[in-house]
């Protein structure tokens, strides 16, 4: 059960890359990237989850931490996301609070 | 492939790796989408007696065995107060959206949404939630 975080600014855009299990275990290590991300003042906030496997409700609150902690401004945007995690965002009813969008997003 | 045998778990996330391993075997005559849910499914449940529950005990019980060719049930056994995973309380601002509401009921959503059963009885001052995950057909498209 691994997971790895890590945020890059690419212009205006903070960019998050997560891979591997966002449970209770990673949920810690998470919101500390994303609090560093959203330091900088980006305008939009990119969750790049190609390499996200697994998503608990751990991980919804996770995603809730991020929407709130960003200004409002601030677009939430996951790309690469795969069907499975994608569905569990749906049925929290979180997907009228991010973007989904593609890789390239 | 018979399922695993029963398991006590610390009721404490320490214990999801352990619940984790012991989930793969059950599983391991579903497809990938219905393994995905009953992880996902026995490890919320298991979170929720951590974090709600507190059995005195300080366990949780897990039994598993099989429904047929392509499904089986998971029983998740706690000596908390009364809990059934399918009423929660009406969570304190279940009238925002998602994204304004306070975190900790997505879980059992979840749980409603991935089970393909899910029955409670209280039983000798015990909860047991038993559930049923099944292999679904491809959805359409």
């Amino acid at each position: 059960m691994s997971f790895e975080c890590r945020w890059e600014r690419r212009d205006g855009t903070a960019v998050v890359t997560v891979a591997g299990e966002l449970d209770v275990h990673s949920a810690e290590d998470f919101r500390a990237v994303v609090g560093q991300a959203l330091d900088d003042a980006p305008d939009r906030l990119v969750l790049a989850m190609a390499e996200l496997t697994y998503l608990s409700s751990a991980g919804l609150r996770c995603l809730l931490f991020a929407r709130q902690k960003a200004a409002a401004a601030v677009d939430v945007v996951l790309t690469g996301v795969r069907p499975e995690v994608e569905r569990t965002v749906r049925l929290a009813g979180l997907d009228h609070a991010v973007t989904f969008a593609d890789e390239s997003g | 492939m018979p399922a695993p045998p029963p398991i006590r778990v610390a009721a404490a996330t320490s214990a999801l790796p352990e619940v984790t391993r012991w989930v793969a075997g059950v599983a391991a005559g579903l497809d990938a989408d219905a393994a995905y849910r009953l992880r996902l499914v026995v490890e919320e449940l298991v979170v929720n007696v951590a974090e709600h529950a507190r059995p005195a005990d300080g366990t949780v019980r897990l039994a598993a065995g099989d429904a047929g060719p392509d499904a089986v049930w998971v029983l998740v056994e706690d000596g908390g107060p009364p809990f059934d995973p399918r009423r929660p309380p009406r969570p304190p601002g279940a009238d925002l959206p998602p994204e304004r509401r306070p975190p900790g009921s997505m879980g059992l959503v979840l749980v409603a949404a991935f089970t393909d059963d899910l029955r409670y009885e209280r039983r000798a001052g015990r909860n047991r939630a038993r559930l049923l995950v099944r292999t679904r057909p491809a959805a359409p498209g």
